[in-house]
């Protein structure tokens, strides 16, 4: 049983098998517009199906649009809260009902266009100016029609939204209590006059928030490193500021620690002074930090406590040779951070291909580098877990794949369909299969195909115009 | 037809708290039901368990000593509890919704023709009839059970849906020979939940769970310091283990572990699936913390942050000085 | 000997859903079905005595009583390993309870006669946790409920069980067969089915039978035996818990507070 590759004969042979989930991911694809109302007909024939395809996340948007027409409110309602829906469907199904749910699934989708946020914003209950509010899409126009009778919650809110202009924050500074001014100087689009006051404010609290701010200049960020308060010196170091190494010197405070210990550009003294550090998460965080030098990560990878290990393990710098002694470590959980990278020494990881245990044989099962071989006996692993890690390999090979698709469980079936390596040939002939999500998973890996092989002819005529 | 009939519950010598739940449900249907309220306690030696039971609005005990009934037995609980029923024929019988309850309550339904209902939390009378509520489709519907055409009517509790009662009472004692009846199945032993070591969701009774919420492997380690320094067990949604960004045995789920002992559970970052749901829906403090307003957890959840995690993570850090 | 199964097609309620015009039930266009999870339990319960026992000795029946949707549930249980499936078609049963419908299950388990019937503990939409119980009480044989170990050879009088009870504490006990336990989840590993023997399955036949075929009669079929009655479905009134508002550090600050209120 082939897989058609053409659209034209894939669309049939889906509408002839008569299976919607199948059938899907055909809709409004390139290429199968001819049988669209075919399509339409097998796709809406069952209101159970309706309903769940209308919250379906993955649905094709072109779908969803189409179902938008039916009549019954739970479906329409469960289009507008679909991640997948878009903002022209949106659009239509704003001017077509106007209930508080609807308008408030609206005012939080993702693909609400603008000029609608802008419309809700205008006259919006607590619901909806609360879902505007956390709506990153949401234009500083409407935000601005917000303000008007915001309490002191949703000025904060308003503070923190990513399109807060710096008109607004001002505004919001201006009249604004702690809580709100704490917000607006860590907003990138505050004014810096306003940011550098508030790095000398009496308020610890306005400092700390003002040295999260991600755009604050190098020179107020160095006076915050001197700040009197931890809270704020260890808020100052968390962002790196590119290019400009702050002076780090050592502190006496734990908080300030942990956070030096994450900062790319630490000194090297102060380094090795923070890998002997008696707090362990001073000594984790350091271990991942991957500007540190080797010689610290080896230190840190043979470090009494596993954890330690762990993050040196992790590490993206962690050098080979720490990589493979750590391969040989007593703790699972530590021989099973080096276990899925793909630097690690060959032999080392030839060693951990045998394992069993389960943290251990998925990071094998996820590793590019893992033999086929390894991967295939993985395959037939006593945890699903394990078995899916193989599906989710960019390398895994065909032959191993294959294998999964006589998994017993239906998400790793549906993995293994959706996999590249995976011949769609193969795919195709999991068409049948038992599960919704596996039969879904076929479609679209076959409508995917159709579609580039449609693509690739039609480029091809355009190189090669015929007479 | 009157009266409540309250069948005690014990084990290993000791009353379960559930009796005195059932006891103060009886308390406020005594009123409108009419009749005394009995509590029957079945044992080898019920002697002991006389004075707990006596609390309340309990008019009258009334104790079968048997031999066979030295631990809990289906069949003889059976035939004592039938032959009790059809010698009082109350209106009401009422028992805990417990495993020894399933076992039982089933068979004297049936025998004795009772109206029937399990796992009821709301109990109403409406023109001398009972009306009971309970919960359908995994808590997503409650629904009113009515029993026409029963004068009587056994109903097992919901724990923790009824107030206790522990007000001590003076009723009748009276020692009653009842039933025959013989055991079909034999105790052997008892066997204690086992101790549980290493990384122990089972056994944890304040979990910090995150979920997929968490964005990437970097920010996993700050979690598990957070945790240490909230006094908490950090548990994680299934992605985060198949990841391999925490251990399994931190999994929370249906094919995870279950957070038996869990009284405070914090989710970060996990949107309620039914499978996670599994492990840990039935924990009375849930706090969820979800950017999505519309997350399922937060139907479950007692406490809700809709907020950003790794914001929430971070301030927690500061306030506790974690750092 | 035989081991009579009876699963359930259960339902799982979508997020949002609607009730039925009556008000009594929902709107099954909302409702994703399939086998009762408890149920898969104790099918492998009886698939592993059935491996264990002589090539040919044991036979796996399972029985469903639903309309002709609920065929998959069996089609599924014969997968996973059962040998043959029935299914008594719920026409006339609208009104039935969990009561009413252990009659069913009671009077096809006397005339399959098997050596042992095994439910799940409970279903997992209602979780009334009657069925099981209530075939035993009709059929008067022996019973437990909740087993969380069995040990049980096909022809010995009696069967070794564990049963779970509250807080993780387990009683051994002996049990008289034939039979009626319930199972807990955990007791074994479910097999997920294979691909083939999905397709197998698919290829088996389903004996379709009615509440009178079975042999009961009238005064026990649906709401005349039943002990109870759905009055009325509602959703209740679920405020969704306190949703903290505020800063992150004010809603921190409330955390903290609930953080030692509760742990004390
Ligand atoms: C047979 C079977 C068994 C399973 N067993 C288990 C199990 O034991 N345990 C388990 O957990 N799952 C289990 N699953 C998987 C389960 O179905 C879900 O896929 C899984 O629970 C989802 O994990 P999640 O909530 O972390 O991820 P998602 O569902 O992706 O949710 C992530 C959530 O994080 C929120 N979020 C994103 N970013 C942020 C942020 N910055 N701040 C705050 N919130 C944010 C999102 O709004 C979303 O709600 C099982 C599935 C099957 C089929």
């Amino acid at each position: 049983m082939r897989a058609p590759a053409n659209m034209a004969a894939l669309t049939g042979a889906l509408i002839a098998r008569g299976d919607a989930y199948l059938a899907l991911p055909a809709y409004g694809a390139e290429g199968a517009e001819w049988a669209q109302a075919a399509l339409a007909r097998l796709l809406l024939s069952n209101a159970r199906l309706k309903l769940v395809f209308a919250a379906l996340p993955f649905a094709p948007p072109a779908f969803l649009a189409l179902l938008a027409g039916e009549d019954r409110p739970a479906i329409l309602q469960r289009i507008v809260r679909n991640p997948a829906t878009s903002g022209a469907t949106l659009l239509r199904l704003a001017r077509q009902m106007d209930d508080a749910e609807t308008r408030k699934a609206l005012a939080a989708h993702a693909h609400t266009p603008a000029v609608a946020l802008i419309g809700l914003a205008m006259h919006a209950d607590a619901a909806v100016r609360a879902a505007l509010l956390r709506n990153a899409g949401t234009p500083a126009v409407a935000l601005h029609a917000l303000l008007d009778h915001a309490d002191a919650a949703e000025r904060a809110a308003l503070a923190r939204h990513p399109q807060a202009d710096a008109d607004l924050l001002r505004t919001l500074l201006a009249g604004g209590d702690a809580v709100v001014r704490a917000e607006a100087v860590a907003h990138p689009h505050c004014p810096l006059t306003q940011v550098a006051d508030a790095c000398v404010d009496a308020d610890a609290a306005i400092r700390r928030r003002a040295a999260s701010n991600p755009v604050l200049p190098p020179s107020l960020r160095q006076a915050l490193m001197g700040d009197p308060d931890p809270a704020v010196r260890a808020e100052a170091l968390r962002l790196h500021a590119e290019g400009q190494e702050p002076a780090l010197t050592d502190d006496g405070d734990v908080r300030v620690r942990r956070a030096q210990a994450r900062h790319v550009a630490l000194p090297e003294d102060l380094a090795e002074a923070l890998s002997r550090d008696g707090d362990v998460w001073v000594r984790v965080w350091l271990a991942r930090n991957p500007a540190l030098p080797a010689g610290l990560i080896q230190q840190l990878g043979g470090d009494a406590e596993a954890r330690v290990r762990h993050a040196a393990g992790r590490n993206p710098a962690c050098p080979a040779d720490v990589l493979a002694t750590l391969a040989r470590d007593g703790d699972e959980w530590v021989r099973a951070a080096v276990a899925c990278r793909p630097d690690l020494p060959v032999e080392a990881l030839r060693a951990l291909e045998q394992e069993d245990a389960v943290d251990v044989a998925s990071a094998v099962a996820r590793n590019p580098q893992a033999r086929d071989a390894a991967l295939r006996r993985l395959t037939r692993h006593g945890q699903a877990d394990v078995r899916r890690a193989v599906a989710l390999n960019p390398d895994a090979p065909a032959t191993a794949l294959r294998l999964l698709l006589d998994d017993p469980y239906p998400l790793n079936r549906a993995f293994a369909v959706r996999h590249p390596n995976l011949p769609v040939a193969d795919a195709w002939g999991s068409a049948d299969d038992d599960a919704p999500q596996v039969r879904f998973a076929v479609g679209k890996r076959a409508v995917t195909h159709a579609a580039a092989a449609g693509r690739a002819a039609r480029r091809h005529l355009e190189t090669f115009p015929q007479p | 037809m009157s009266g409540i009939l309250i069948l005690a519950e014990h084990r290993r010598g000791t009353l379960r708290d559930a009796t005195l739940e059932a006891i103060g449900a009886a308390g406020t249907l005594k009123a409108a039901l009419g009749g005394p309220v009995t509590v029957l306690v079945i044992a080898a030696d019920p002697a002991p368990l006389v004075a707990a039971v006596s609390v309340g609005a309990v008019d009258e005990v009334i104790t079968v000593a048997r031999p066979d009934a030295a631990t809990y037995e289906p069949h003889v609980y059976e035939a004592v509890l039938r032959a009790v029923i059809a010698q009082r024929s109350p209106s009401l019988v009422l028992m805990p919704h417990s495993v020894d309850s399933f076992s039982l309550a089933p068979a004297v339904a049936i025998g004795e023709g009772l109206g029937f209902a399990t796992d009821v939390f709301g109990v109403a009378v409406e023109d001398g009839q009972v009306v009971a509520t309970r919960a359908g489709y995994n808590e997503k519907v409650f629904v009113e059970i009515d029993f026409p055409g029963r004068s009587g009517v056994l109903l097992t509790l919901r724990g923790g849906a009824f107030a206790p009662e522990t007000a001590a009472a003076s009723p009748t004692v009276s020692a009653l020979d009842a039933g025959a009846g013989a055991a079909r199945s034999k105790h052997l032993d008892w066997r204690d939940p086992p101790a549980s070591g290493g990384i122990d969701i089972p056994g944890s009774p304040f979990i910090l769970s995150i979920g997929r919420g968490v964005g990437d492997e970097a920010n996993v380690a700050q979690f598990l310091e957070l945790a240490e320094g909230l006094g908490a067990t950090l548990g994680c949604s299934r992605p985060i283990a198949d990841n391999g960004w925490l251990p399994k045995a931190r999994q929370v789920g249906q094919s995870g572990q279950l957070a038996a002992k869990c009284n405070l559970y914090i989710a970060m970052g996990i949107s309620g699936s039914v499978q996670h749901q599994w492990g840990m829906k039935h924990v009375e403090n849930i706090v969820a913390i979800n950017k999505d307003p519309e997350a399922s957890i937060f139907t479950i959840a007692r406490y809700g942050i809709v907020g950003d995690m790794l914001e929430i993570a971070e301030e927690l850090r500061k306030q506790k000085g974690i750092q | 000997m035989k081991i009579l199964v009876p699963v359930k097609r259960v339902a799982s309620l979508d997020d949002e859903f609607e009730l039925n015009d009556d008000g009594r039930d929902v709107d099954p266009d909302f409702c994703e079905f399939d086998l009762n999870e408890f149920d898969e339990y104790a099918l492998e319960a009886a698939v592993q005595i059935k491996e264990a026992a002589p090539e040919g000795s044991v036979e796996v029946v399972v029985l469903t009583i639903g309309p002709d949707d609920a065929d998959d549930v069996l089609r599924k249980a014969l997968a996973k390993g059962a040998d043959r499936a029935i299914r008594v078609d719920d026409a006339g049963l609208e009104e039935a309870d969990r009561v009413a419908i252990a009659r069913v299950i009671a009077k096809v388990a006397e005339n399959e006669e098997p050596g042992l019937v095994l439910c799940g503990a409970q279903s997992a939409d209602q979780g009334n946790a009657q069925t099981g119980m209530s075939v035993a009480a009709l059929l008067g044989w022996a019973r437990t409920a909740v087993v969380s170990k069995l040990d049980f050879t096909p022809g010995a009088a009696t069967a070794q069980v564990e049963r779970e009870l509250e807080g993780g504490l387990v009683e051994r006990i002996e049990v008289e067969t034939p039979a009626v336990l319930t199972i807990q989840l955990g007791i074994n590993t479910p097999r997920y089915a294979s691909l083939r023997s999905i397709k197998q399955a698919n290829a088996k036949p389903i004996e379709c039978l009615t509440p009178h075929d079975v042999g009961l009669a009238d005064a026990e079929i649906g709401g005349a035996g039943a002990l109870s009655r759905v009055r009325r479905v509602f959703v209740p009134e679920r405020g969704r818990g306190e949703i903290i508002a505020g800063t992150p550090s004010q809603q921190v600050a409330r955390l903290l507070e609930i953080i030692s209120e509760v742990n004390g």
